[in-house]
C-alpha cells in the first residue's frame, strides 16, 4: 500500500491549482453576482489538457486513472466547484455514457469535439416528476416508421441552456417501467427542441442549469444510443464517474475553507490574541482537518477501485455522501470562523458555503447514497 | 533554433518568513519542511522565452540543471511546459561550488550537448541573487552576451534581443550562438500542459556526472572556490513606535520633522 502521490499526480495537482487561481478565481465573484457561467473556461481547460482527464486518449482525453483525475478535480474546485462542474460535466457523465453504449460512429462524431471543448454535451435524465426515481420518467419516445418521435421536459440540466448536443433518456413503453427506458441523442437546431436557463439559484451561482423542452421531435433511428431497456444501466458508469468527481470537488472546497480559516484564525485578533489561539476555534480547525483527511482517503480508495475495474458501489457512496456532507459542515464552520466578513463574497468561504448544499443533491442525494450503502450491507432495498 | 536553458532549483521564495531558517555554522539555508523547492522563477521565464522562440521557429530546447540531489523535478517541470530534453548534472565533486565552478560545469555540459544557437539563463537565481552564472558561461565559451533580455527574435539570420534598462530598452543584434540572461519582463510563464505532464513524468532523465564532462577537476567543487562566505545571517529588523505629542497640530508637525531629521530619514 502506497499513500504517497506519484510525481505525475503532484504535477497535475500543482498545475490544476495554478490554473484555477489564474483562470477561475479572478472572475468568480462578478460571475456569481450575475449568476453567470462563462463558458469560455471550457476551451481554456481543453487547451490546458484539463477538460477530459479520464477519457481515453483515442477520443481526445488524457487517459488518466481515476485517482489522478480526482486529484485534478480537487485542485480545480479549490476555486469553484460550480464552475468546474459546469465546465467538465460534458466529458464526464454523458460522454462516459456514450463511450460505454454508443456506436463507434457516434463516439467518433461526438467524443473528440467534446474533449476538445468544441462541442457542449449535456446529459438529461431528471424531469419535474422524476428526480431520484428514474422509473418516473415521462418523456416519451414513440417509434413511427423509420424515426422516433420525442415529447417531454427535462429540468436542472447542466448547460441545458447552451448545450450543442443532448444525450437524454426517454420512456418507450410505460408498461415496461425501467425496462422501457432508452437513450437518444438530439442536436440543438432539431425542430421541436428548445431550452431555457433556470435562474434564481441560491447556490451554484457560477454554474449553469437549464430546462429542455421536446415537442414532437423527430429523431432518426441511428440517434438511439445503446439498446432499449438498458438506458439506466448504460448511464451508470458515467453517473458513477460524476459521483467521484463531485466527491473530489467537495473535498476541494472543504480544503479551500480550511486553508482560508487557518489563515484568518492567525490574523484576526479578538480578546487580546489571534482567534486561532482560542481553544474553541482550534477544536473546529482540528475537526475540519480530520474530516478532510478522512474524506480524501475515502475518495482515493473508491477512485482506485474504479481504476482497477473492481466493484465499488458502496465505496463510491461512502465517498460521495461523506465528502459532500463534510463539505457542507466545513464550509459553514469556515463562514462562522470568518464572522461577518465571511458572509460577504470577498472571502472564498462564502462562495463555497453557497455551493456545498448543491453538492449533496446532484450526483445522487445523500439519502440515495445512504440507501445504497444500506442495500449493499443488508442485502435489501429500502427505496423500492 | 536550438536552445539550451540553464535552470536552478531554489527554496520556494513564497516561504513564510517564520519557516525560513539558516544553519549559520555551515552557512546554508535549511530546506523548510513540507515546502518543496521550486524552479527559479527567472529560469521558468527563460524556459517560457525559449518556448516562444520554438513556437515561432521550431527547433529543440534542452534544459540543464546542476543539482546534487539528482532531483529531476524542475527539469520535468520545464519538459512539461514544452522543452524537449533535460539533463541533470550531479556529482559529489560538484559539492561546495561557487559561481565560477557552477559556470564551469554548465559550460562543459553545454559543449557536450553541442549544437545550439542560444543559451538562456535567468537574470539571477532568486536564492543567492548573484546574477553571475550567465555572464561567466558566455566568457567561458567566448560567446556574445546580452543580459536582462525581455524578448528575442530572429532578423536576417541574427538574434534581435530586447534588453530591459531602468527606464526603457535597448535592441541588440547578436550573431549566433550567443548567451542571454532573461528578465522578469518576459511575463507569466505558461503552465505545464496535461499532455506535457504525462510525457515528462514518464521520461527517463539522464544524470551526467563529472566524468561525463570534460571538466577540469581544479575548476569544480569546494577546492575551486575563489571566495569565502564569511557570515550568513537573517538580519533582525526592529520596529519602534514613538508618539510625537504637541499642543497644536502645527507644533506636533514641527517636532515630527525635527525627529525625522535626527533619525536621518529626511
Ligand atoms: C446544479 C445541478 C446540476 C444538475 N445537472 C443535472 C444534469 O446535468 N442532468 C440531470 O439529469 N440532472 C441534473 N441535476 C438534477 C439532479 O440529478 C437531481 O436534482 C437529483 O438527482 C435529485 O432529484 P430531485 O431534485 O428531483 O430530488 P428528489 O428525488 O425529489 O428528492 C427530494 C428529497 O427526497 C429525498 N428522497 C427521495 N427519495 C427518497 C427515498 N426513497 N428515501 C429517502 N429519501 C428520499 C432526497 O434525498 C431529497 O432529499 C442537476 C441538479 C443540480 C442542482
Ligand atoms: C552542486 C552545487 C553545490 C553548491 N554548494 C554550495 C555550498 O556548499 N555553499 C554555498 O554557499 N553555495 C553552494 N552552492 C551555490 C553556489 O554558490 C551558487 O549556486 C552559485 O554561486 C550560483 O550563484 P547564484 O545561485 O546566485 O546564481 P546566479 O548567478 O544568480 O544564477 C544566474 C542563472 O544561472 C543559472 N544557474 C545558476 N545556478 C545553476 C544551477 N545550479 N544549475 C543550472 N543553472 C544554474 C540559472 O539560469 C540562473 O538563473 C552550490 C551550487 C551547486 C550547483
Amino acid at each position: 500500500m502506497d499513500f504517497e502521490l506519484t510525481e505525475e499526480q503532484r504535477m497535475f495537482r500543482d498545475m490544476a491549482r495554478k490554473f484555477a487561481e489564474q483562470e477561475i478565481l479572478p472572475t468568480l465573484k462578478e460571475n456569481e453576482r450575475q449568476e453567470k457561467f462563462d463558458s469560455s473556461i471550457i476551451k481554456k481547460m481543453a487547451s490546458q489538457g484539463l477538460l477530459a482527464p479520464h477519457m481515453p486518449q483515442e477520443y481526445g482525453g488524457l487517459g488518466l486513472d481515476y485517482v489522478t483525475s480526482a486529484i485534478i478535480w480537487e485542485a480545480l474546485c479549490w476555486a469553484s466547484l460550480a464552475v468546474t462542474q459546469a465546465a467538465m460535466s460534458g466529458p464526464i457523465q454523458p460522454a462516459t455514457n456514450l463511450l460505454d453504449a454508443g456506436s463507434e460512429q457516434q463516439k467518433q462524431k461526438y467524443l473528440p469535439p467534446v474533449c476538445r471543448g468544441d462541442l457542449i454535451l449535456s446529459g438529461a435524465v431528471v424531469e419535474p416528476n422524476a428526480g431520484s426515481d428514474s422509473s418516473m420518467i415521462e418523456t416519451t419516445a414513440v417509434r413511427s416508421g423509420n424515426h422516433w418521435v420525442i415529447n417531454g421536459t427535462k429540468v436542472f440540466i447542466t448547460n441545458g441552456e447552451i448545450a450543442d448536443v443532448v444525450l437524454f433518456i426517454a420512456q418507450t413503453d410505460k408498461s415496461k417501467g425501467l425496462k422501457g427506458l432508452a437513450s437518444f441523442i438530439v442536436e440543438r437546431g432539431t425542430p421541436g427542441f428548445s431550452s431555457k436557463p433556470q435562474k434564481g439559484r441560491i447556490s451554484w451561482r457560477g454554474g449553469s442549469e437549464g430546462s429542455l423542452r421536446f415537442i414532437d421531435i423527430e429523431l432518426p433511428l441511428e440517434n438511439q444510443v445503446g439498446e432499449t431497456g438498458r438506458a439506466l444501466r448504460d448511464a451508470l458508469r458515467g453517473i458513477d464517474t460524476a459521483r467521484l468527481f463531485l466527491a473530489a470537488g467537495a473535498l476541494g472546497i472543504a480544503q479551500s475553507c480550511l486553508d482560508a480559516s487557518i489563515k484568518y484564525a492567525k490574523e484576526r485578533v479578538q480578546f487580546g490574541k489571534p482567534i486561532g489561539g482560542h481553544q474553541l476555534i482550534q477544536e473546529i480547525i482540528a475537526e475540519m482537518a480530520t474530516k478532510i483527511e478522512a474524506a480524501r482517503w475515502l475518495i482515493y480508495r473508491a477512485a482506485d477501485l474504479k481504476s482497477r475495474g473492481i466493484r465499488h458501489i458502496k465505496e463510491m457512496s461512502y465517498a460521495k455522501y461523506f465528502a459532500t456532507e463534510t463539505a457542507l459542515w466545513i464550509t459553514s464552520q469556515a463562514v462562522k470562523i470568518h464572522g461577518s466578513f465571511g458572509t460577504f463574497d470577498d472571502y472564498p468561504v462564502g462562495h463555497h458555503y453557497q455551493d456545498a448544499i448543491t453538492a449533496t443533491i446532484l450526483g445522487g442525494t445523500t439519502q440515495m447514497h445512504q440507501l445504497t450503502i444500506g442495500q449493499q450491507l443488508l442485502e435489501m432495498a429500502a427505496f423500492r | 533554433m536550438d536552445i539550451i536553458v540553464c535552470v536552478k532549483k531554489i527554496p520556494d521564495p513564497e516561504i513564510p518568513p517564520a519557516k525560513f531558517k539558516l544553519d549559520m555554522e555551515s552557512k546554508r539555508v535549511i530546506p523548510p519542511e513540507g515546502i518543496p523547492p521550486v524552479i527559479n522563477p527567472y529560469d521558468e521565464q527563460a524556459v517560457e522565452l525559449a518556448l516562444r522562440l520554438k513556437d515561432k521557429y521550431g527547433g529543440k530546447i534542452t534544459v540543464l540543471t546542476i543539482d546534487n540531489d539528482a532531483d529531476t523535478s524542475i527539469v520535468k517541470h520545464a519538459l512539461a511546459m514544452g522543452a524537449d530534453e533535460g539533463i541533470v548534472l550531479a556529482d559529489k565533486a560538484f559539492e561546495g561550488s561557487d559561481s565560477f565552478s557552477t559556470s564551469h560545469i554548465l559550460s562543459q555540459a553545454i559543449q557536450k550537448v553541442g549544437n545550439f544557437d542560444l543559451v538562456l539563463c535567468g537574470r539571477q537565481a532568486a536564492d543567492w541573487d548573484e546574477g553571475l552564472v550567465g555572464a561567466i558561461i558566455a566568457e567561458n565559451l567566448s560567446l556574445p552576451l546580452v543580459t536582462l533580455a525581455e524578448a528575442v527574435d530572429v532578423v536576417d539570420g541574427k538574434l534581435k534581443v530586447k534588453r530591459v534598462t531602468l527606464d526603457g530598452y535597448q535592441i541588440f543584434a547578436v550573431p549566433t550562438p550567443a548567451v542571454a540572461t532573461v528578465s522578469n519582463e518576459v511575463g507569466q510563464p505558461r503552465l505545464p500542459s496535461g499532455w506535457g505532464i504525462i510525457s515528462a513524468s514518464r521520461k527517463q532523465i539522464p544524470i551526467w556526472k563529472a566524468g561525463d564532462l570534460d571538466a577540469d577537476p581544479s575548476q569544480i567543487g569546494a577546492k575551486a572556490v575563489r571566495r569565502r562566505l564569511v557570515k550568513l545571517f537573517i538580519p533582525v529588523r526592529e520596529k519602534k513606535c514613538e508618539i510625537i505629542e504637541g499642543e497644536t497640530t502645527a507644533e506636533a508637525s514641527v517636532k515630527l520633522a525635527e525627529r525625522l531629521r535626527k533619525a536621518g530619514v529626511i
